[in-house]
């Protein structure tokens, strides 16, 4: 609000009134003049005056509340010093009364005291309405505003009347004005919405407040009375002034009185009116589960204690299910309490339960009778509720509240619960999918490590000399596999290569092919043959692997002087050897195919018998490949496999190359097969190439 | 998805099994089924056709290792009959010839039970 000279002009509308108003004051005691006509005109200047005071306070008052002790504490205060007024302002003009309660200030003392008194009821009576109707207008239907506003209008129009002291048929409608206006004031009482919000011990300061408030206004009513000296002192000044006082401060009287009455029947309600609020707060606290979706475990306590708090059960508890596997029936597990345990719930078979939720949509069980319907004769509780949490449409568990009361639930209860359920449950899938999907991205972490760690256990190269040249590939059809593949030196002039594949996929497949290193890396060195390595190691391998898993393998031994070679093959992929024919001049593959059963099928006696041992001399330009399926087993989209019989005449055709060229080559063919089809299996190739 | 079933049927004292499609890690578990329960019934002459067999992987060829200790120890057997080619090429390279009995077809297996 900002004071400037237009806002002020009320004040000095006002003010100058007052002024030109107290000189003729002075004019008509000193002279003794009493016309009714001309003391009629005074009294319209009166109005006009208290008029510009009435739209000074309005501008100057800033301070709208909607809070209604805060406007009780106001109207109080207001009220106190309107009382003070007039109740102290007579002091000032003792004894001047006369016995009809008309009352003519003597002197100029008494006549500044009486205008100055006027003026200051009159500023209190226009704040206490305008406070008075702050309340009024708290939660207003739009009648309340009209009938205020119709109440001001006979108000005025009953002090305006008054002006017209004279004329009894005037007077009589004045009567009828401040009888309607009264009626109306009386109206009010069915508006009092703001006492309804009170809680409890708001209720008990209000009727505190209004009981002030009607003795203030009360007391205020009856000292301006004609009777009274303040009475007659507002009445001299201004007879409309002082039937609009009266009035507003019958309003006043009336209207408290009402509100007191009201405060006190709307106390028992109390107790209904805090329920809804606290039903009010548990939905804000839900709707701060809902957004809470990270942590599943959250989400469930959260639910069943705001469900205690909105029912005040003395059991509370949520199952969530999970799907059996196939055949196996659904697991139901306690997921979430509230005032009840786990433990004491185990006891008991909610089945029965289930199956009616899942085709009635919800259990209300009212008294203990109830209880053995559902085999749960002994449950420690009167009443129960329990009501299905459906997300998307799908059954993910069931919320149970129970109370040690018959009848505990009333209908208001049942369906805020259910509703609760329902939000709760979308909530809890959310959170259930997103700590899958963080479990998801944790498991593939340690896949990457795992991966990471196995293309350790690879060798990094292979061993060449001026005589021989070697590359390889291996990678696995997933994040690890099963296929292995290794080297090492047995001496100056003697290396063992070795390329194997352990039956199955992934991670056990990897943890077997991580085993098989540790098995080939120890005996290969003290084997004193192929044979006698193989033998070994099916006696290393029998004894760990699963009856349905093997290990095949293919191994071979290199002179690296003279380009002797011996392979022996336990049930793996034959090798192949390259090389020109001797009377054709052509490339031709042959397959080198030692007889061998795979590691970790027979016992090693009946192994060593079906062990077969190939030997040959590597000439100048040879190659031999060794490798596994997962090269032949390659598909195209159409669905057809790479094959035997492609890979021969592709290796034919890229032998003329060095190791590593043919490699190469091999790696472009199946990439240009495949067109993008995901490997089905792990694929490993190693090149020896003799120079 | 490859689709992959198993027929069982008696003849005479032993019990012929006949595989259809694709045996691989995802079919395996429905044969070791069928295998656990021949044996919980007593059940351990066992002819297994191939006939209608139209692929198998090594997870495959593991479930008649897991069976076959239980199978010898009560004096029965799995003999393997009417093998395609390519179904075949699989057992002959991982030795299979060596530790099970393999026929051409199903009669000459159930024959050999039934001389016992």
């Amino acid at each position: 609000m900002q004071i400037n000279f237009r806002n002020s002009l009320f004040f000095v509308a006002a003010g100058s009134i007052a002024a030109l108003l107290l000189a003729f004051d002075w004019i008509r005691i000193s002279i003794g003049l009493e016309d009714p006509v001309l003391n009629g005109f005074r009294s319209l200047f009166t109005v006009a005056s208290f008029f510009f005071l009435y739209a000074a306070i309005r501008i100057f008052r800033t301070k709208k509340s909607s809070k209604p002790l805060e406007i009780l504490r106001r109207l109080v205060g207001y009220g106190f010093f309107s009382a003070a007024i007039i109740s102290t302002w007579g002091i000032l003009l003792e004894g001047k009364g006369n016995s009809s309660g008309g009352f003519v200030p003597s002197n100029m003392m008494q006549l500044i005291a009486t205008t100055a008194f006027a003026y200051g009821i009159a500023a209190f009576v226009f704040i206490l309405l305008m406070t008075v109707s702050d309340i009024i207008y708290i939660k207003p239907e739009r009648k309340v505003r009209k009938r205020f506003e119709l109440f001001l209008c006979f108000t005025i129009a009953a002090s305006l009347l008054s002006i017209f002291v004279g004329s009894p048929f005037l007077s009589a409608v004045r009567e009828i004005a401040f009888v309607i206006a009264v009626f109306i004031a009386v109206l009010h009482i069915v508006s009092m919405n703001w006492i309804v919000f009170l809680t409890r011990k708001e209720k008990y300061k209000s009727l505190v407040h209004s009981l002030v408030l009607i003795v203030l206004f009360g007391y205020s009513y009856a000292s301006i009375g004609p009777a009274n000296l303040a009475g007659g002192v507002l009445g001299f000044y201004s007879p409309p002034m002082s039937e609009f006082a009266k009035i507003v401060f019958l309003f006043l009287t009336i209207y408290f009185s009402f509100a007191f009455i009201i405060t006190i029947f709307h106390i028992p309600t109390s107790g209904v009116f805090e329920k809804k609020k606290r039903e009010l707060d548990s939905y804000q606290n839900l709707s701060k589960v809902i957004t809470n979706v990270m942590d599943t475990t959250e989400v469930l306590n959260n639910t069943v204690a705001v469900v205690g708090a909105v029912t005040q059960a003395n059991k509370v508890w949520i199952e969530l299910r999970y799907d059996g596997d196939g055949d196996s029936a659904d697991e139901y597990r306690i997921s979430a309490t509230h005032r009840t345990s786990q433990y004491e719930l185990s006891a008991f078979d909610f089945d029965p339960m289930r199956k009616e939720v899942r085709t009635n949509s919800r259990v209300i069980i009212h008294d203990a009778e109830e209880f053995g319907k559902f085999g749960l004769r002994n449950f420690p509780s009167k009443s129960l509720l329990a009501v299905p949490l459906t997300a998307h449409e799908e059954f993910i568990g069931m919320l149970y509240a129970a109370h040690e009361m018959p009848y505990a639930f009333d209908e208001e209860e049942i369906s805020t619960v259910s509703a609760f359920a329902d939000t709760a449950a979308v909530a809890i899938q959310n959170s259930l999918l997103f700590s899958k999907s963080l479990e998801n991205e944790r498991l593939q972490h340690e896949l990457r490590i795992a991966h990471e760690m196995q293309l350790k256990l690879l060798p990094v190269s292979l061993p060449s000399s001026d005589k021989f040249e070697t590359d390889f590939l291996s990678f696995p059809a997933f994040e690890v596999g099963g296929d292995y593949i290794d080297c090492s030196q047995i001496d100056p002039k003697r290396y063992a290569f070795v390329v194997g594949d352990v039956s199955g996929k992934g991670t056990s497949a990897a943890f077997y092919m991580a085993y098989m290193k540790g098995v080939f890396q120890s005996l290969s060195a003290s084997a004193k043959s192929p044979t006698e390595f193989l033998m070994a190691a099916n006696e290393a391998v029998g004894n760990t692997l699963q009856k349905n898993f093997f290990i095949t393998l293919i191994y071979t031994m290199l002179n690296a002087d003279t380009g002797e070679i011996s392979v022996v093959r336990a049930g793996h992929t034959p090798g192949v050897l390259i090389s020109l024919d001797d009377k054709s001049g052509e490339k031709v593959c042959r397959m080198i195919r030692p007889t061998g059963v795979g590691l970790g099928l027979e016992p090693s006696a009946d192994f060593g018998r079906h062990l077969g041992e190939e030997r040959f001399e590597l000439k100048a330009g040879d190659t031999l490949v060794l490798y596994t399926d997962g090269i032949t087993d390659q598909r195209d989209p159409a669905g057809e496999e790479f094959g035997e019989e492609r890979f021969y005449a592709l290796l034919k055709e890229l032998s003329g190359g060095s190791a590593t060229e043919i490699k190469g080559g091999v790696i472009r063919a199946l990439a240009e097969f495949s067109q993008g089809t995901d490997a089905v299996d792990d694929t490993t190739v190693l090149v020896l190439k003799w120079r | 998805m490859n689709e992959f079933k198993v027929l069982t049927r008696e003849s005479g004292n032993a019990v012929v099994m006949e595989l259809q499609g694709f045996l691989d890690a995802h079919t395996a578990p429905d044969l070791e089924k069928t295998f656990s329960e021949l044996m919980s019934k007593g059940k351990y002459n066992i002819v297994v056709n191939f006939n209608a067999l139209n692929y198998i992987s090594s997870a495959g060829l593991g479930v008649f290792m897991a069976y076959i200790d239980e199978v010898r120890n009560n004096n029965g057997d799995i003999k393997l009959a009417s093998m395609q080619q390519k179904v075949f090429n699989v057992f002959d390279l991982l030795g299979f010839p060596y530790l099970y009995e393999i026929y051409k077809d199903q009669d000459e297996a159930l024959k050999k039970f039934n001389s016992r």
